[in-house]
């Protein structure tokens, strides 16, 4: 459809000229406290020792310290927590990828025999969450010797997103044409060699989405990272920030900046992959 | 999703014909689910079997069961008022929740789906709140409410609402409400761009047909766009429900579900129970109980949810 279609399309949705107004008040409202709080994050960040502590506070502080981000790889172990959570994180999507996409090009593309239990089992998961999980999964670590190492934060976050991730996967899969599969079967392909030479090149776009998924919940986790490790060397960025926090006089300035900057690597790839990962959620939901 | 349509969800899955002869070798297809079946077996299915076993056991700090209790876990949670408090906040707090994130991300998505200039710098920008992770977002929000520098105060002062600063997080009535505004400031997002995805995959021809009928304006969004996005609302709420349901970060960092219980939801009552007080039978028998009230909700709102499609 061309845009004078969809201009005069849009403006027949829309109703009365006053109506309209107000919507766009309240929306420019509504985004301006959605997006206020980044604001005042970004200005905290760059704000001196001097200026944090203004009173009256002020909105751009008056004072500015660049040196704030510097400054907050010395007073936090930040490159420590940043290389904690890539580890983390990275080892948790790893584990997730070769245990999710063969699991979902089978759900996706084979009958078999407890494919439908399975397949029930996949969903019925997704309903389990870290906190009921919590109890009995430390006690597993703890038997396991997995506590406080990288292992039971890679272990627990990879499998923790497997359900979702499965779910993308299948999705997308199971839109690849018949014809694919049908070519390579009469050519007399097998299942583990038809995914790697077919399904994965072609499915490149869902598997991507879903292992992005996979990453950010782990980069993100909290209540895991907080239960089993206690040792300050393994800790990933959330809980390193946060243990920061607990121990000594709050500098929000340092604080800001450092939250920023974990924030910045994910943001990135999210803008990236923006349209791909919406567009991969409601593929999923629509289904 | 495939949640809440297994059966059409099957059929479609299954490819047609004799092709799949020659891939019927069982061990094949066992291999190819068998990682992700034994993580989820590990690492999901026997944590929660665990937790069961746990639940009915009388239990040391260490984990280790100590002979069978019964019912006494849960009979002693049932007794104490700090549990009816959290199971009455977690409700609250659910239902508040995703009934104005809901709203607001509808109403965020209808208007990022019309053409308008500086449209694609909102839409990225919105991702803030989703990427950062909750323990950013909570420690952002905590120095946005402090009493002496915060810049919710200040903005209070300046719109002459309060002319005392208020220490937001030092008392429950304050608190609560803080909490749930967090909870829905980082909700309304990742909402409001899905369900953005689903009113984008509604066929144009659809609203051009209306619009020939005659229909206009609100009509139109009541009548076309709201039962056509239905699907991916029903996904939303649900999946917006377990989250928040289970929502653990914001009221640990800022209050612990303090100040003297007052902001203890189910999972902050249970982590209290678990790791400051190693109460880990009574912990997990609350953990229990949050099970079920999920299974419950989910079992009833997708048979809901789909009959109502259905009709």
């Amino acid at each position: 459809m061309n845009r004078d279609a969809e201009l005069s399309l849009d403006r027949i949705a829309r109703g009365s000229s006053l109506g309209r107004l107000l919507t766009r008040i309240c929306f420019g409202v509504l985004v301006l406290v959605l997006l206020g709080p980044f604001f005042v994050m970004l200005s905290t960040a760059i704000a001196s020792n001097r200026a944090v502590v203004a009173i009256p506070p002020t909105w751009l502080p008056d004072q500015i310290a660049l040196s704030n981000f510097r400054e907050a790889f010395s007073v936090i172990p930040l490159a420590r927590y940043f290389l904690n959570s890539g580890i983390i994180a990275g080892g948790a999507t790893a584990l997730n990828a070769i245990a999710a996409v063969p699991a979902a090009f089978a759900l996706a593309r084979l009958r078999f025999r407890g494919r439908r239990a399975f397949l029930i089992f996949i969903i019925a998961t997704q309903m389990i969450s870290p906190v009921v999980l919590l109890i009995a999964s430390f006690k597993l670590m703890l038997v396991l010797h997995l506590l406080n190492t990288y292992w039971a934060l890679i272990f627990m976050d990879g499998t923790i997103s497997l359900p979702i991730t499965i779910w993308i996967m299948t999705a997308y899969f199971s839109l690849i044409p018949q014809e694919v599969q049908d070519a390579a079967t009469l050519d007399g392909v097998r299942a583990w060699r038809m995914l790697k030479d077919h399904f994965v090149p072609l499915g490149v776009p869902g598997i991507v989405t879903a292992l992005i998924f996979s990453f950010v919940i782990a980069w993100n986790e909290f209540v895991f990272a907080l239960t089993f490790i206690t040792n300050p060397t393994i800790r990933p960025l959330t809980t390193g920030i946060y243990a920061f926090m607990g121990q000594s006089q709050i500098q929000w300035n340092y604080l800001m900046a450092a939250s920023l900057l974990a924030i910045v690597p994910v943001f990135v790839i999210f803008l990236i992959v923006q349209k791909r990962l919406a567009s991969g959620l409601s593929a999923g939901a629509v289904k | 999703m495939v949640a809440l349509e297994p059966h059409t969800q099957t059929r479609r899955l299954v490819p047609k014909g004799p092709t799949t002869e020659h891939l019927k070798t069982g061990l094949t297809h066992v291999s190819l689910i068998a990682l992700a079946g034994l993580l989820c077996a590990v690492f999901l299915c026997y944590p929660i079997i665990d937790t069961f076993w746990l639940s009915v056991h009388n239990v040391n700090e260490f984990g280790q069961t100590q002979g069978f209790s019964g019912f006494a876990n849960f009979a002693t949670i049932f007794r104490d008022p700090a549990f009816r408090g959290s199971v009455l906040r977690s409700g609250v707090w659910t239902v508040v929740v995703v009934g104005v994130t809901t709203v607001l991300g509808l109403f965020v998505a209808v208007m990022l789906n019309q053409p308008w200039r500086g449209r694609a710098i909102v839409r990225g920008l919105l991702l803030l709140p989703w990427v950062a992770s909750l323990v950013v977002t909570t420690l952002l929000w905590q120095w946005i409410a402090d009493p002496d520098f915060g810049a919710l105060d200040h903005l209070a002062r300046t719109l002459g609402l309060i002319h005392t600063n208020i220490a937001w997080l030092g008392n429950g009535n304050y608190a609560l409400p803080l909490m749930m505004w967090i909870a829905i400031w980082v909700s309304v997002p990742p909402t409001a761009l899905i369900l953005l995805a689903g009113l984008q995959g509604i066929d144009r021809d659809v609203y051009e047909a209306a619009s020939l009928d005659g229909t206009r304006g609100s009509r139109l969004f009541l009548d076309v766009t709201l039962p056509l996005l239905r699907p991916v609302l029903t996904v939303t709420v649900l999946l917006n429900v377990i989250f928040v349901f289970n929502s653990f970060p914001i009221i640990w960092i800022l209050t612990e579900g303090g100040p003297l219980g007052s902001t203890n939801t189910l999972p902050t009552y249970m982590y209290n129970l678990a790791f400051e007080l190693n109460e880990m039978g009574a912990a997990a028998a609350v953990a229990v109980v949050m099970f079920f009230i999920l299974l419950a909700f989910s079992t009833l709102y997708t048979r809901l949810a789909w009959r109502n499609v259905a009709r």
